[in-house]
């Protein structure tokens, strides 16, 4: 069982992740964008950040960024919920401090496997 | 794990056509030359979101439409293209495409696939014109890693197990990232049989070690039916962080297909940052690091929780420099950004939620006043503090009221949002030039309300853009600007709302108007009329004063639908205007359909509620100024005006207390364009009632439109006077 934090700016979305990681066992909250996502995050430690890319207010290369420039997530995975997969994007995430991505279009299974993954 | 998607798709509707709303607005704000960035943003993100969505949720041909209008967006946000009138039209194209394939999909229709494919053609269309390579294959799947080349074609797709060894030596930065490679060991182990030995040759001296970096290697012998791309997936992350070589021994001994995936070095730091005070916990894991199997992954399973734990206390204590950027980056990052469209902290509820609210409400209001009516007949020394507490009880009441009834208010944007649109398309095909403005769209008005006036405002805009304005070369020679103006108003007005819609234009003609109800016989042709009533004429059943019904206008529905759909809401509408200046067309809207100010009336032992807005005037007639005509029953003279009387006692079987006409009142009101005066015993009083439907007990009474429950508990009849007229007339008749 993880904390994990799920940000995208669709409804849907975020719900879908919500819903599919609760499902796994996983405490999910959801944060709307950037912003939102960094004030939960410094409230509380969360054990994984998914966040979306483009998004209003602050968007997820930034939220990476920011995150990883504070202590209490310098070794804590981020990853990216991205459409696009082309090299130039995961350079970028990289860059930024993103531990690896998603890559959207995503079915449930594949999402709990991922998290599986960092989770360990 | 099955999980059952479509219980996100509600949802994702929702979202999706509320931001399809935004990316509208958002493009008819654009300006064609010098697009505002945030704007584009704004319109990719909507593309973005939905595109996502889409595929997610298995709307595949939503989600290869918008990936096409996705690149061209990104060409744009890029300033590879221009924004141009072009693009602009194509774009607002594509939003009507998405919504329409919303739609269908959500209704489990057909996709118009003829349509999107147009659209779709028209926007990769324009991105090849740009000259784009990348536009070739825009639904390209993701591009392979690159290296899968060389190994991919040597080692086939030879099925069978394979002996693969992989040489892997991240850079000392891998744990900046979040990456582990316990995590990475721990996968791998799962793809097949597995040993790995660690390298530890790169290991300093503990004085020159620094716990937070990466020192180790592993060699990884794996052997199973693996394909070269799921070990490339396990290392996926670390891309760029790391050697990594991969080898594949298909059979033993044979000369092995190399493939050596050498990633840039990133930039190496020099490792000589001094060393914290902690375990040499890499050294550990070195120091068992020789023997091969499975419990090397064990002694490094352990070794990565303790690297951990040694991570932690520099959690805890952070270095001055990284708490200062923390402190300089909180307040850039809580500081809030300009807001997209649609922003904003409300929650979705169902309305027969709010209606049930309402209901509960009103049956508490009503419950209330009873209990007021009660404690004024209370005597003794705790009848005082009791009607005190009632008095208090009272004002929560109508507050809470108040706050339900905001609650289902919604504001006018909801309506006037899609007229930017509308008179940027209408404009267009009449080649006028038209600016919208819009001035008070936070006015708020029950949603009910608001969802029907949007057909009789839609109207009233289209006839002003079609039939007011006047094409830009008739302007200028009149000495007005070339570009029309059409003005949305709404304001609250008493106990009302009143929405405007004016225009800058030629003003009603008043000659035509009048030569096309004489033509029509509306009005006799010596008939004098003031302009008043010129105007008035254009509200009657069957007057169309375009000489051809345009593509605009003139779709058979005329003038007197709106005043019609208007009065069903209990509203009015008037028009002003002065030639060659303009006109304009005001609709007056109670707030709610769910209160009603009424006046109540007492019949026998009856009380009912006729709704203050129909009544013009009460009076008591004196004896002998009735006339019995053939036909209408009785009528009397009000105003010059014969006014035909029905006696509600008749009309609902009542026993009155006056039978006789001077006995009683007659209350004059106006119902579908006609006046009659209501014959009642008494006037009891005005309130405000809240109206409780009688349909779902007793199905469609004629004449009357509802029901309340009045203070003593006793329920009195809401009169539907249309409804009241109609059968009094089929009264007469009989």
């Amino acid at each position: 069982m993880a904390r994990i934090l799920a940000v995208d700016d669709s409804a849907a979305m975020r719900q879908m992740v919500g819903i599919t990681l609760s499902g796994a066992g996983h405490e999910v909250e959801q944060a709307a964008d950037g912003c939102e996502a960094l004030a939960l995050a410094e409230r509380k430690k969360f054990d994984l950040v998914i966040t979306d890319v483009n998004m209003p207010n602050m968007d997820g290369i930034t939220l990476v960024r920011e995150l990883r420039a504070r202590p209490a997530y310098r070794y804590v995975p981020l990853l990216v919920l991205t459409t696009e997969s082309t090299a130039q994007r995961k350079a970028e995430g990289k860059a930024a401090g993103a531990t690896g991505w998603i890559v959207k279009p995503f079915n449930p299974e594949r999402l709990i496997a991922v998290v599986a993954r960092v989770i360990g | 794990m099955a999980l059952d998607l479509t219980q996100f798709h509600a949802a994702f509707f929702d979202e999706s056509f509320e931001a399809l709303d935004s990316m509208e607005a958002a493009l008819l704000q654009l300006d064609i030359g010098a697009p505002d960035p945030e704007l584009i943003n704004t319109i990719f993100r909507v593309a973005h979101s939905i595109k996502g969505g889409s595929a997610t949720f298995g709307f595949t041909e939503i989600a290869s439409f918008t990936h096409s209008l996705e690149t061209l967006l990104d060409e744009l946000r890029g300033g590879r293209m221009q924004v141009t009138q072009p693009i602009s039209d194509l774009l607002l194209k594509s939003v009507d495409v998405m919504r329409a394939m919303l739609r269908a999909v959500q209704a489990k229709q057909p996709i118009d696939m003829q349509r999107v494919a147009d659209v779709q053609f028209d926007i990769e269309l324009a991105i090849a014109q740009k000259g784009a390579p990348e536009v070739a294959a825009p639904a390209a799947p993701a591009a392979p890693p690159q290296a899968e080349s060389a190994a991919g074609a040597a080692a086939p797709a030879s099925r069978g197990p394979r002996q693969w060894q992989i040489r892997f030596r991240p850079f000392r930065e891998l744990f900046a990232r979040g990456n582990d490679p316990l995590r990475m060991l721990s996968e791998l182990e799962t793809l097949g049989r597995m040993s790995v030995r660690v390298d530890a040759s790169a290991l300093p001296s503990f004085a020159a070690l620094d716990p937070e970096g990466c020192y180790l290697a592993w060699d990884i012998e794996l052997e199973g039916d693996i394909e070269e791309q799921a070990i490339h997936d396990v290392f996926d992350w670390a891309e760029g962080d790391c050697e990594l070589e991969i080898r594949c021994v298909p059979s033993r001994e044979t000369p092995a297909a190399e493939s050596t995936v050498e990633q840039p070095a990133g930039q190496h730091e020099d490792g000589a940052e001094t060393a914290e005070s902690s375990e040499v916990t890499n050294g550990a894991a070195a120091s068992e690091g020789s023997p091969v199997s499975e419990h090397a992954v064990d002694a490094l399973l352990s070794a990565s929780d303790q690297d951990k734990a040694s991570a932690a206390p520099a959690e805890r204590a952070p270095p001055a420099a990284a708490a200062a950027e923390h402190a300089e980056h909180a307040p850039k990052a809580d500081t809030p950004t300009i807001s997209a469209v649609g922003d904003s902290g409300s929650i979705r509820v169902a309305v027969e939620k709010i209606d049930e609210l309402m209901n509960t409400v009103g049956e508490l209001v009503i419950t209330q006043a009873m209990l007021s009516q009660l404690g004024r007949s209370l005597e003794g020394p705790m009848a005082e503090r009791f009607r005190a507490g009632l008095a208090q009880l009272e004002r929560n009441m109508r507050e809470l009221q108040d706050s339900v009834m905001r609650v289902r208010m919604l504001p006018i944007s909801f309506v006037f949002s899609r007229f930017p649109r509308m008179v940027r398309d209408l404009a267009q095909k009449l080649g006028k030039q038209v600016e919208l403005r819009v001035t008070g769209e936070h006015t708020e008005l029950d949603k009910t309300v608001l969802e029907k006036i949007g057909d009789p405002l839609v109207h009233l805009v289209r006839n002003s853009i079609d039939h007011g304005l006047e094409k830009p070369e008739v302007r200028v020679a009149a000495g007005k600007p070339p570009v029309g103006t059409v003005h949305l108003d709404a304001c609250h007005r008493g106990g009302c709302i009143a929405v405007e819609v004016r225009d800058d234009g030629a003003g009603l003609d008043k000659e035509r108007i009048l030569a096309k109800a004489r033509s029509r016989g509306l009005v006799g042709p010596n008939d004098v009329l003031t302009d008043e009533q010129i105007y008035e004429l254009i509200f009657l059943p069957g007057f169309s004063t375009a000489e051809q019904a345009t593509d605009v206008s003139g779709r058979g529905v005329g003038m007197d639908v709106v005043r019609r759909n208007v009065k069903e809401l209990g509203g009015t509408i008037d028009v002003r205007s002065e030639p060659g200046k303009g006109a304009c067309f005001t609709i007056t809207l109670p707030l709610t359909l769910a209160i009603v100010d009424g006046q109540t009336v007492s019949v026998g032992s009856e009380t009912y509620i006729v709704p203050l807005v129909s009544i013009i005037e009460s009076l008591q007639v004196k004896p002998g100024s009735v006339n019995s005509v053939a036909g209408c029953g009785e009528v009397f003279s009000f105003r010059g005006e014969y006014v035909p009387i029905i006696r509600l006692y008749e009309l609902f079987g009542v026993e009155p207390r006056a039978r006789e006409l001077h006995e009683g009142l007659i209350v004059i009101v106006e119902g579908e364009g006609r006046r009659v005066g209501l014959f009642v015993d008494d006037l009891l009083g005005q309130q405000q009632v809240v109206i409780k439907s009688l349909d779902a007990n007793f199905g469609r009474v004629e004449g009357i439109s509802g029901a309340t429950i009045l203070g003593d508990g006793s329920v009195a009849l809401i009169l539907d006077l249309p409804g009241i007229i109609r059968r009094a007339a089929t009264r007469a008749a009989a």
